[in-house]
């Protein structure tokens, strides 16, 4: 039995967490324990000794118990096989925890104020874990626990409860083992009927050239040879010459059909491609910013490329040729058949192993061209880091290093190379011999009754009779039903991948944001700017919490500085009050209404923030000021730049406002993007201003010029500021200080300062490093 | 240059048998420090690798329970053999992870990497997000990194069975 079937066998219950599974019962009779007593039991999956099994944590009566085992495949059916069993007296314990371990998590407790090791348990379990401890610790310090307050743990059912496969994304709930793939296809199709003239009519094309190479055969062979060439007398040449321009016609005609097709295709194909990449552009555009910043946002560039292309190619190429090719196969059997069954029979005895040899060899080579490609991006990845950090490796003198470096993955890269083409080399004459014997067996077989014909007539009968024009035209069908037999091989591959991109593409439209608008979003006339935040919590991974309970209110209008060590959770509050996350608990409000109920509308108009990322995009000064407020007029924008400090540097460009900046254009330093991200803010003309150390890379007489516009600015709006430097925070009214993931003080900075607290701490450790450089208080 | 000095500023200790010692309390580490007045018990601490890859048993940093750095042990090899067992049993479960010996199927859908593997800890299934990012070759060791976190290794790729080999030709690069 697999990790992951153990898995789907039992299921912690937030709401349940008393439930005992059937199979352990023996066990814990053994133990003296009634299922009865057990009030609180989670599963672990790693045994003592660091095996996959079934570790049972649970509280019975006054006993805390933990009971490792397996669940094993008996003759008796399954059984639970223990390994051993320990247990504690419930009032000695406390202090429940999980730690995390580089790979997997430990639920650790205290015994009479002793650290004890409870259990391992592999990541997956961590969250089923960490509720345990919750409800542990509340079951030991109060004597109950309330299982699930408000529902608040809800799971996400992260395996397919069909096959236990896992989710690609656990909010759409595709299981890739399970989902229909013609549903895929159907569901892809739909995305382009508004082409399905076009294709149709790329098909009728590729059906007039497939129709006209089929007949072509027949015609300079049996048709010219029997029913032309053998004729004697005055139609001798009228039938040539019908002959011949039928030939030609149909010649004329392949030609025309191909070209019509190719036509058509081109153009379809750039608009199906362009349709994909902005559907697939879009759908990514809408999620939320956690999408971005969890495990997907690697392939995401390379999604929005290769998918599309991928895609159009199945429907454009793949589907239309599997439906040609198909027909023509079969065609070209039927009329082998009818010409000579015999001779059919010859020919289509290797065609079924020369397929799967052909499937295997395409297999291994798209292995071989994966390669090729990842070492290709390994390369160019290693190139555009070197030339990235051309200044780091020229001031550490790594020219030679990063020679090497290049050299390795470049040698890395023609080796995939080389053994890609060395195998398409050998395989390819191999293929090509496979499918050609085909053709050398109806040599031989047409020879032998070609010859048998001759010397004893009549003794194949008449069915059997073999001409030589029959023979030659039975040839040209035979090479013909080569290529597209080498083209199905081909297409059976591609299919796969183009499922997998119309899987992917459908997961991204089906997939949700996590931070949604409500349907019935309120857009309020008038914002005051009061911000409150009621016992928040966050975490960005579930069970790694990195605020807890934080509360405090700012009255409109008011300036609060948010004060911390690095790391303490400052930037996630402003995350959390522009509603780039939601909380895990609690509740943000503006003006007393829920931060949830509000329209994104209401809260892009209302707040702004100039956080310590800024980043600019590719075009003028304008543009990007102008990102805030694309409505904004020249004027507005160069007062928002005037108030910003801005206007000075941008004066010296030498376009002014209409210098392309951004990357590949002219370079701005760090102090000038701050500038101009606090332009952009001043330009939305919100009510609440967040200023995440929105001064911290300029100098000490820029900031203060900036401040006294910035104050300027602030009169009216509710503002946020973080910062390090303590003197930026001179202009606020009131100070938070946040410490071990809450807020631990309050007040003026006066005020904090005779607390003597972490404040002070931080407030005296600045003053020092400014005495040790000859700067006094007073100065 | 005193690259002491620098620990000292960090508010770090650099952990001699001199001014130390590792004491197993039910299982876990316990630091005691060492002066001319005696010992004295710091509390239970955690083992940390600052090279896990590249040194097993040397620059091991030690952490109180608050997850604050207290000190380094350059070198185990220095410390008596039940502070290495201690400190061994402590760093193995932090860094463990299951080695795989076998690998009965790699199938690669919609991007997500579903691997079914034998390991030294029993028959395991695991899916990878991003291969190419989560799947690390460090010379002929593979580290893998499923969806939630867990992870694996194969310490050789060179030595797995050739057809399992061809499982995760891919990432051999």
């Amino acid at each position: 039995m697999t990790k992951n079937e153990y898995r789907n066998e039992y299921r912690f219950d937030y709401a349940h967490p008393e439930a005992v599974p059937d199979g352990i019962l023996p066990a814990l009779e053994a133990h003296g324990v009634l299922p009865g007593e057990v009030s609180l039991l989670v599963r672990a999956d790693l045994n003592d000794g660091f095996t996959y099994g079934d570790v049972f944590v649970f509280f019975a009566g006054a006993r805390f118990c933990v009971l490792s085992g397996t669940f094993a495949d008996t003759a008796g059916g399954k059984r639970y096989i223990e390994r051993s069993f320990r247990s504690f007296c419930q009032n000695d314990l406390s202090g429940f925890r999980v730690e995390d371990q580089a790979s997997i998590c430990m639920l650790t407790a205290e015994e009479k104020g002793k650290k004890i090791f409870v259990c391992c348990a592999g990541k997956t379990l961590r969250e089923d874990l960490t509720v345990f401890a919750g409800y542990a610790n509340e079951l030991t310090g109060k004597g109950a626990f309330t299982p699930d307050p408000e529902g608040k743990h809800e799971r996400k059912e992260l395996f397919c409860p069909k096959c236990g496969l896992r989710y690609a994304d656990p909010d759409a709930k595709i299981c890739p083992k399970c989902m229909k793939r013609t549903g895929v296809v159907r569901r892809t199709f739909a995305l382009f009927r508004e082409y399905r003239a076009r294709m149709f009519l790329i098909l009728l094309a590729l059906i007039a050239g497939g129709a006209a190479a089929v007949i072509a055969p027949y015609l300079s062979g049996e048709f010219l040879y029997e029913k032309v060439l053998s004729n004697a007398g005055s139609p001798y040449y009228g039938k040539l010459l019908f002959a011949v321009l039928a030939i030609v016609a149909t010649r004329v005609l392949s030609i025309a059909v191909n070209s019509l097709h190719g036509v058509l295709s081109a153009r379809l194909a750039a608009d199906m491609e362009y349709k994909l990449r902005r559907t697939i552009f879009s759908s990514i555009n809408r999620l939320s910013l956690s999408f971005f910043t969890s495990r997907r946002t690697g392939g995401l560039m390379t999604q929005v490329d290769n998918d599309a292309e991928t895609i159009y190619w199945f429907f454009c190429d793949v589907l239309p040729e599997f439906a040609l090719y198909g027909a023509q196969i079969l065609a070209i059997t039927v009329i082998m058949f009818l010409i000579n069954p015999i001779l059919a029979l010859a020919a289509v005895c290797v065609l079924p192993a020369a397929v799967l040899i052909a499937v295997r060899c395409f297999k291994k080579m798209d292995v071989l061209h994966t390669k090729r490609f990842t070492r290709k991006s390994s390369l160019s990845a290693a190139l555009s880091d070197m030339l990235g950090g051309i200044r780091v490796v020229k001031a550490f003198s790594g020219e030679e290093r990063e020679k090497k470096r290049f050299d390795v993955k470049n040698r890395d890269m023609t080796s995939a190379d080389l053994n890609a083409s060395l195998y398409n080399a050998r395989v390819f004459p191999l293929l090509t011999l496979i499918m050609r014997l085909g053709t050398v067996f109806v040599w031989a077989v047409g020879g032998v009754m070609i010859l048998m014909e001759y010397r004893s007539p009549g003794l194949i009968g008449e069915s059997g009779i073999l001409t030589y024009g029959m023979l030659a035209t039975f040839l040209s069908y035979v090479s013909l039903v080569y290529d597209p037999l080498f083209a199905f091989a081909e297409g059976i591959l591609m299919t796969t991948d183009s499922l997998n991109a119309m899987g992917r593409l459908i997961e991204i439209m089906d997939a949700q944001p996590e931070v949604k608008e409500k349907e019935n979003a309120v857009d309020l006339p008038a914002a005051e700017g009061r911000v409150t935040f009621e016992d928040v919590g966050f975490s960005y991974t579930p069970g790694v919490t990195v605020l807890e309970k934080v509360g405090f209110d700012v009255e409109a209008g008011k300036t609060v500085g948010i004060v911390g060590r690095t790391g303490a959770g400052k930037s996630t509050l402003m995350h959390l009050l522009t509603r780039m996350y939601d909380p895990t608990e609690g509740r943000i409000l503006i003006d007393g209404v829920d931060l949830k109920d509000l329209s994104f509308g209401f809260l892009r108009r209302n707040i702004a923030i100039v956080s310590q990322d800024t980043y600019l995009f590719s075009g003028t000064v304008m543009d990007n000021v102008r990102y805030a407020r694309p409505d904004a007029t020249p004027g507005e924008v160069m007062d928002a730049c005037v108030a910003a400090g801005a206007n000075e540097f941008i004066m010296k460009l030498r376009d002014g406002y209409d210098t392309k900046i951004g990357q590949g254009y002219a370079d701005l330093s760090g102090g000038e993007k701050q500038r101009l991200s606090i332009a952009r803010a001043i330009l939305t003309d919100p009510k609440i201003l967040i200023l995440d150390e929105a001064t911290s890379a300029m100098d000490t007489r820029t900031e203060q010029m900036i401040q006294r516009s910035l104050e300027t600015f602030m009169k009216g709006r509710t503002t946020l500021m973080i910062a390090h430097r303590l003197s930026t925070l001179r202009i606020a009214d009131e100070l938070i200080v946040l410490d071990k993931k809450r807020v631990c003080e309050r007040g003026t900075p006066e005020k904090l300062v005779r607390d003597k607290g972490l404040y002070y701490e931080l407030y005296k450790l600045q003053v020092e490093s400014m005495k040790n450089i000859g700067v006094s208080e007073e100065d | 240059m005193n690259n002491n000095g620098f620990y000292e500023i960090a508010g770090l200790t650099l952990f001699e048998p001199s001014n130390s010692v590792i004491r197993g309390e039910n299982g876990f580490p316990v630091l005691f420090t060492k002066s001319k007045e005696g010992e004295k018990r710091v509390g239970v601490v955690e083992a940390k690798r600052a090279f896990p890859f590249e040194c097993e048993n040397e620059y091991i940093v030690l952490e109180d329970g608050e997850g604050r750095d207290l000190g380094v042990i350059r070198d185990l090899a220095a410390r008596s053999e039940s502070e290495r067992a201690v400190l061994g049993a402590c760093l193995e479960r932090r860094y463990y992870m299951p080695k795989i010996r076998g690998l009965y199927k790699v199938s690669d859908k919609f991007g997500f990497c579903y691997f079914k593997a034998s390991t030294d800890a029993g028959d395991v299934e695991f899916s990878v997000h991003d291969p190419y990012k989560s799947i690390v070759l460090l010379g002929r060791r593979m580290i893998l990194t499923d969806a939630d976190g867990n992870r694996f290794e194969i310490p050789d790729v060179d030595a797995l069975p050739k057809k399992d080999r061809k499982k995760i030709e891919q990432f051999l690069y």
